[in-house]
């Protein structure tokens, strides 16, 4: 069974923060033309986090932080490999944004003196003030789901994208699979914006529940894989992410850290030092993690968040953003396990390794137009390498909606191509026609327990090579997936999507022979950071022969 | 059951299984209630509990981790 929708201008894969400001703002510049959006989940509550954020980090505020305040944080932060222009062309507009929100019905709370509401992240010896985040409430997907609708914006659910298509280095057009129908969907596209989200399922959880993880488990990579699969060239996939968290529930654990929370180790000493303002003073806040991991390996953990010197309004303010915005069942987490916040030591962990485009800085690589190297082909969010979280998704999912629908303009119908339409579908559903076989499910979890004995930190030569020979021979296993429904074809579709990840991250974890990002990319037998030959990016790659390519490209501007 | 839906209160109107970004939920054929036939891929975000119009709908943690 299958359909083909024609006549789209701007398909955008994903109905995330990205994806509704792309298609919101494809729309406004040109009102006539098609833009559908085609979601895994539906719009009201897809993307990263699906009950929404409580504030927007990394805003630029007149007369609080400048443009280049942001640049020179996120340089920093990123340890100079990051595109500066993308950075500032985010900051240049995320004010404007801003006040889109707002006009929209997004609340930004004001303090009593009339300015917004703002607190510093980290205020450590090299991060300026740009590192500003803003309070935020309102239901913002549901704020979005509403402008989507007022402007007419299409959308296909419950249909998670396949493949995306291209003929001579120009995008043709998609293929999704809609789950609920069985129905193989493909649509010849003039432009497409990619923008399904990052890889939150790539190391295995310590619980071992598969879906316990710190970003939304739909996000499986599907980005990464189909900007991969279709040429586009990705960056910094050697910076693998590793969260602290609340332990095993796998839940934000940085908020009360940066609402003036302490982190202590078994002895309940504190293991970081302060400023005087009682800010963590880092040199950069992925040394956090480095400390958390010292303190657990020579013996003085489990290490805790310690909250008890909260004054009663700051604890309801944790709460509030715990176990109403974020993530609500934290409450019950909480409750099961008998703790309160301002009363019990709250103890914490890293995630497991973790790719997450937005607080991370891995991702396709864009210009300031969020075009990647394939001709209309657009990034934007955890899709995109940009390191500006949900600001960046905003302002990134403006740009290229715009961008995007200018292209569809000047260029003529797409068409797709028979032939590569119908090796995808035979991919697609030949789980589905195995009488027995792998169940996705499974194979997921050796993939993920692959990455996190051989390509978590620390990295080396030979853990790295070994992972290769084991992710080659889960690849041969693809062919032996077996799915019981479409619901399970959807899974065994992931699975692949998390492979793809896993060989981009290793290739390029290979190629980086120095330490970088703390334990993000720390490899053992390269144990320095060397600016002289690193300051680069490490660029992955389909070639035309099909297989993955490394190479680098300097940092312009850095 | 790590996911409990009333059948007392649910309405059969489906809001649970559309909004739902891991696809646990599908109406059942013969009674037309919610279930939560993928509970194994549940992420115990909430959505379903506070998008629920009836509250019908309750998400328990899995024992892993509660």
């Amino acid at each position: 069974m299958g359909e083909s929708i024609g006549g789209v201008d701007v398909a955008i894969v994903g109905g995330g923060a990205a994806g509704c400001l792309a298609a919101i703002s494809a729309k406004e510049a040109q009102p006539d033309a098609e833009v559908v959006i085609v979601e895994k989940a539906s719009v009201r509550r897809g993307g990263s986090i699906a009950c929404g954020m409580d504030a927007i980090n990394v805003v630029v505020i007149p007369g609080i932080s400048t443009v280049e305040d942001l640049v020179r944080a996120q340089m920093s932060a990123a340890q100079g490999i990051l595109e500066p222009a993308v950075v500032r062309a985010v900051g240049e507009e995320s004010f404007a944004v801003l006040k889109d929100l707002e006009s929209w019905g997004v609340e930004f709370p004001h303090d009593q003196g009339g300015q917004y509401q703002t607190f510093r992240q980290w205020s450590a010896r090299d991060r300026a003030a740009a590192v500003t985040s803003i309070s935020m409430a309102g239901d913002l997907k549901a704020i979005l789901d509403r402008e989507l609708q007022r402007r007419g914006v299409r959308r296909i659910e419950h249909a998670p994208v396949t493949a995306i298509f291209a003929m001579e280095g120009r995008v043709t057009g998609l293929s999704a699979l809609d789950v609920w129908k069985g129905k193989f969907i493909t649509m010849p596209a003039k432009s497409i914006i990619l923008a399904a989200g990052s890889g939150s399922r790539f190391g295995i959880p310590e619980t071992g529940v598969l879906h316990a993880v710190f970003d939304c488990p739909a996000c499986a990579g599907d980005s990464y894989s189909l900007g991969f699969r279709v040429g586009a060239q990705l960056i910094n996939m050697e910076c693998v992410k590793r969260y602290i968290c609340v332990r095993y529930f796998n839940g934000p654990g940085l908020a009360p850290l940066s609402h003036g929370g302490r982190l202590v180790n078994a002895f309940g000493q504190a293991f970081l030092e302060r400023t005087s303002n009682g800010s963590l003073e880092l040199s950069n806040y992925m040394d956090l993690f480095s400390a958390v991991l010292k303190e657990n390996q020579e013996g003085r953990g489990p290490v805790y968040i310690d909250t008890r010197h909260f004054s009663p309004e700051m604890i309801a303010e944790m709460e509030r953003c715990f176990f109403t915005t974020e993530r609500p069942t934290f409450k019950k987490f909480f409750e099961e396990r008998g703790m309160k916040i301002g009363r019990d030591l709250i103890e914490a962990t890293l995630s497991e390794p973790v790719l997450c485009g937005g607080h991370g800085i891995n991702g396709l690589k864009v210009n300031t137009r969020a075009e990647t190297n394939v001709q209309g082909l657009y990034a934007a969010g955890d899709a995109a390498a940009n390191a500006t979280s949900l600001m960046g998704a905003f302002v990134l999912g403006r740009i290229a909606g715009r961008e995007a629908a200018r292209f569809a303009q000047d260029v003529g119908p797409a068409s797709l191509d028979s032939g590569q339409v119908q090796v995808e579908r035979e991919r697609i559903f030949s789980p589905l026609q195995q009488t027995e076989g792998i169940p996705p499910a499974l194979l997921e979890c050796k993939l993920r327990q692959t990455v996190s004995n051989y390509v978590d930190n620390p990295k080396s030569e030979p853990k790295l090579r070994t992972a290769q020979t084991h992710l080659a021979r889960l690849r041969q296993d693809l062919a032996r997936l077996k799915a019981t429904d479409y619901h399970d074809a959807m899974k065994a579709m992931e699975v692949q999507a998390i492979l793809d990840c896993a060989d981009m991250v290793v290739a390029a974890s290979l190629e980086r022979k120095e330490s970088r990002w703390g334990i993000y990319h720390y490899r053992a037998d390269y144990p320095q950071r060397n600016d002289e030959q690193w300051r680069k990016f490490v660029v992955v790659q389909r070639n035309a022969s099909g297989h993955l390519s490394v190479s680098t490209q300097p940092v312009i501007g850095g | 059951m790590q996911i409990q839906v009333s059948a007392e209160r649910c309405n059969c109107c489906g809001i649970c299984a559309d909004i739902c970004p891991c696809d646990v939920f599908r109406l059942n054929e013969e009674t037309g209630l919610a279930e939560a036939k993928y509970e194994i891929d549940c992420w115990y975000c909430g959505a379903c509990e506070l998008d629920c119009p009836t509250g019908a709908i309750r998400v328990c943690l899995p024992y892993l981790i509660a």
